[in-house]
């Protein structure tokens, strides 16, 4: 007789467990909350304004830059030149920005940069700005490494863009700016090398392109990038948990093996949401500070996706195993849930379509935006509204079957009173154990959330005291990721099938319950080994009687 | 041939440079005056002053900056924010709304123009503190943050603060610590107004945000600032010229309360003063107001720029001019303007 450890682990050690983990819970929360700082970090780059001598443009081999020797010629936009063309503009911008007099220059550890362009451009009045007015961007980026000569920029990668220019203007006076949206510009999933540098042109081949853009003043870049320090704090977190998982994953696996019954689907759904956990958990972030792989921020969205599909498969499967109404008693599979499971399917599928289409591109251009085009526009907000109905439905299933199951509790429950009090008390054990678990999930999920909209809330830092500043955003995504992990690590221990026979000496001991006991062994003697805990083998009991 | 060029266009050069650095905003501040005058101080200022020339050209674009907004805001005006040497010293050594104005909107262009620079990474000495350095008590017994020496280790960690932080110090370092010592109410005045000036651009930062979270949503979102316009900062620090309190000095001397009990202790972002303006209407070199006489005024306008209040209702004279002006004009990016000249028949009102 075999059931699973959560029933069979007395209530201190279960308190013991919970504290335990709890006590992790808080470390991961402060960890992100006290050494790692924000997540990403922004920096503002104002746009130098360069002449471009050169007679051929579209040598890419030429770069224009501020800082550093060959720096270029700039020029002020605020007075008209005469003698300038617009293909003589080059708006320079160089990253990173020096500070306290030394030459910073960009780590591996910051993983990833992102670019968004902002226009300060001036009202006149002849030459207003339309609304949603097409601006037209030649984009190229290049590279440097820290002991090149000070000139020799690479090429990294080039494009023309499409943007849509939205701005608006409160008083329309002369020389007043317009307030214009920032514009996403890039985004690079590795940040490899150590300097960068972007030159804009607004070109005009045809009379429609840049026509009705207005007088552009300035041209703002503001680039972010993770910080390194959050990288390494996040990278720590993952190479512990990562062995932690995999050890009890072998754990666990293990214990399965070592029966004669072949595994039932709950433990394979689990051992496959460990199995998702460990590939989320992998410190590949390793690799990057020795290959150039723009493929990582595409793999981090793929390795969650995976992750928070599997999750929701899984408590799907585990609604539905103790939803005690199934037409076979055999061996349950996945086939029975494939209704269900088809909305976490669309869904997640429709993410990765869409992922595909934004992230996936990117690696090709950097550039390049699925929301610039109309068509693009339209797609990505399918897919996105696609999944965001699977998801409704999904959770409508989910709730629809958790309200089932406890009302299936409840109802077996009035026929507790008339079973002796021994069987009587380990099932009430048992089922609080198991409310207990459905509860450490809704409050899992829930401190996700409230997580999430007091971030949105409270804009990044909280002060509690003088002393103690709390990075709040880091402190949420290590808590909410050590959450998941433990939550995870918690299932694989309790949920693991359990060695321990039930406590026969102490029941014989009351001999009033002798039969009751020789009932019981019965009862789970002719259940077929297909039933996981001794939860589900008591309610199909009485739904068989 | 070539280096004779250069040669003769650096002689041309030579005059406009330096008439740019003498120019008429010198008079409110001459960052290079200011140096001399401290030479053998030491702090801070000295410090500007001795090996920051980047950042010393810096201030004095500021100062510019501030006179030619001052000069816009008050176009319309009897004063007119004019930099003519008589007119403003006089100006500045008194303590009237005016002088708060001018020196309000000098220390926000301080700012700005150095806020500007290091974001441009035209300044190098830009720092890249993070967060307010903190006392060391009760601190040890938590987490110890990791301390840097080198900013590229700081940055790399956690990146740097935003520019205007800089910007915000070194405006105060060098337009404030000269006052340092001194509580007379002239200087406390003097450095109430400075702050206001530059909270004009510390409180009107924009906030802009980016998503970037799992496949770019807002799971993860960054925020950063956006410096105003200055003519925002000008148009802000206008309102508070027209909202500005009269102070006088408290009983113990180092600070300084409104003249009349009813009215609002002002805050910090207020602009204050202690002496009632002149009316700038005639000509009295003891104030340091030029008068209106010769003013353009606009007939139509029931503003201060209406011909009954810009003349002080001495009446005004009205002449027809032609003139040429450019009509009709379109721009193309970047450069070109291609207009039409137009001939148009004006009327010009001015104040007698």
């Amino acid at each position: 007789m075999t059931g699973t450890i959560i029933e069979n682990l007395s209530g201190r050690k279960l308190a013991v467990l919970v504290t335990f983990l709890l006590l992790c819970q808080i470390t991961c929360f402060l960890i992100g909350g006290l050494i790692a700082p924000t997540p990403a970090n922004t920096q503002n780059i104002l746009g130098t304004v360069c002449k471009d001598a050169n007679k051929v443009k579209n040598d890419t081999s030429k770069w224009y830059y501020n800082r550093g020797k060959g720096s270029c010629e700039i020029i002020d936009l605020d007075d008209m030149h005469h003698d300038l063309s617009e293909t003589d503009i080059v708006f320079a911008f160089q990253m990173p920005v020096p500070r306290q007099n030394q030459i910073l220059d960009f780590s591996r550890w910051q993983q990833n940069l992102i670019g968004v362009l902002q226009m300060d451009i001036r009202y006149h009045s002849q030459m207003e700005v339309r609304p949603r007015s097409e601006v037209t961007i030649d984009a190229r980026l290049a590279y440097r490494n820290k002991g090149d000569p000070e000139d020799s920029w690479q090429l990294y990668t080039q494009s023309i863009e499409k943007r849509h220019l939205d701005c608006e203007i409160e008083i329309k006076t002369e020389k007043y700016l317009y307030n214009c949206s920032a514009i996403p510009l890039f985004e690079l999933g590795s940040l490899f090398h150590d300097f960068y540098l972007l030159n804009v042109r607004l070109p005009v081949d045809t009379p429609e392109m840049n026509s009705n853009i207005g007088h552009i003043q300035d041209m703002w870049l503001t680039v972010i990038n993770q910080n390194g320090g959050f990288t390494k704090v996040w990278v720590s977190l993952k190479t512990a948990f990562f062995p932690c998982i995999i050890a009890i994953l072998a754990w666990f696996w293990r214990r399965i093996y070592i029966l004669e019954r072949k595994p039932v689907l709950l433990e394979r759904m689990l051992l496959s949401l460990g199995i998702a956990l460990c590939v989320l958990n992998m410190p590949l972030e390793y690799f990057t500070l020795h290959f150039d792989l723009p493929f990582m921020l595409l793999l981090g969205d793929i390795r969650q996706g995976i992750f928070y599909a599997m999750l929701f498969s899984f408590w799907l499967v585990f609604a539905g195993e103790h939803m005690l109404i199934q037409n076979n008693p055999t061996q349950s599979s996945l086939k029975q849930y494939w209704k269900h499971l088809s909305a976490v399917a669309i869904g997640c599928i429709s993410l990765f379509i869409f992922d595909m289409c934004e992230r996936g591109v990117q690696l090709r251009n950097p550039f390049y935006s699925i929301w610039v085009t109309d068509i693009g526009t339209n797609l990505a907000l399918t897919f996105i509204i696609l999944a965001g109905i699977s998801t409704g439905v999904y959770f409508l299933f989910l709730c629809y079957m958790i309200w089932q199951v406890f009302i299936n509790i409840s109802h077996k429950r009035q026929s507790l009173p008339t079973m002796c009090s021994v069987r009587r008390l380990h099932y009430e054990g048992i089922i609080y154990r198991f409310k207990f678990l459905m509860l450490a999930t809704l409050l899992c999920a829930a401190l996700t959330v409230i997580g999430f909209i007091l971030g949105q809330v409270a804009e990044g830092q909280w002060k509690w005291d003088e002393n103690i500043e709390l990075e709040y955003t880091s402190a949420f995504f290590t808590g909410v990721y050590g959450m998941w992990n433990i939550y995870i690590f918690a299932l694989l221990i309790l949920y693991a099938p359990s060695h321990k026979h039930w406590p026969v000496a102490e029941n014989t001991s009351d001999t009033q319950n002798l039969s009751e006991e020789i009932e019981f062994s019965r009862i789970s003697g002719e259940r077929t080994s297909s039933e996981i805990s001794s939860l589900t083998s008591f309610i199909r009991k009485t739904t068989i009687d | 041939m070539r280096p004779v060029v250069i040669a003769a266009c650096l002689l041309l050069l030579a005059p406009i440079t330096d008439s740019w650095w003498a120019s008429g905003s010198a008079v409110i501040l001459d960052p290079r005056m200011v140096c001399k005058k401290n030479r053998r101080t030491k702090g801070r200022l000295a410090q500007i002053c001795r090996n920051e020339t980047g950042l010393l050209k810096e201030i004095t674009r500021g100062v510019t900056l501030g006179a030619t907004e001052c000069a816009y805001q008050f176009r319309n005006r009897r004063w007119n924010c004019t930099t003519q040497r008589r007119s403003m010293r006089k100006i500045l050594m008194r303590d009237t709304r005016e002088t708060g104005f001018v020196n309000a909107i000098t220390a926000a262009g301080v700012t700005y123009s150095i806020t500007r620079a290091c974001t441009a990474g035209a300044l190098l000495e830009c720092s890249c503190e993070k967060g307010v350095p903190k006392p060391r008590r009760g601190r040890g017994s938590t987490v110890a943050l990791p301390s840097f020496a080198v900013p590229t280790d700081r940055w790399q960690w956690g990146g740097c603060s935003d520019n205007v932080r800089f910007g915000l110090k070194k405006s105060r370092e060098f337009m404030d610590s000269r006052y340092r010592k001194r509580s007379d109410i002239k200087t406390m005045i003097k450095l109430h107004n400075h702050n206001a000036g530059r909270l004009a651009i510390k409180n009107n930062m924009k906030v802009e945000c980016k998503c970037h979270g799992l496949s770019g949503s807002c799971t993860l979102r960054t925020c950063w600032l956006r410096m105003p316009t200055f003519r925002q900062v000008g148009d802000k620090l206008r309102d508070k010229f027209e909202g500005a309190a009269k102070v006088i000095a408290n009983n113990d001397g180092d600070s300084f309360m409104p003249e009349s009990p009813s009215i609002k202790r002002p805050g910090k972002k207020d602009i204050i003063y202690s002496e009632e303006s002149p009316d700038f209407c005639s000509l009295n070199m003891k104030t340091g107001s030029l008068g209106t006489h010769g003013r353009q005024c606009n007939v139509s306008s029931a503003g201060t720029d209406s011909c009954d209040q810009l003349c002080c209702r001495r009446g005004y004279k009205q002449t027809t001019v032609k003139e040429t002006e450019n009509c009709n004009c379109q721009f193309k990016w970047c450069c070109e303007v291609i207009c039409e000249t137009c001939y148009v028949k004006r009327d010009i009102q001015t104040c007698l």
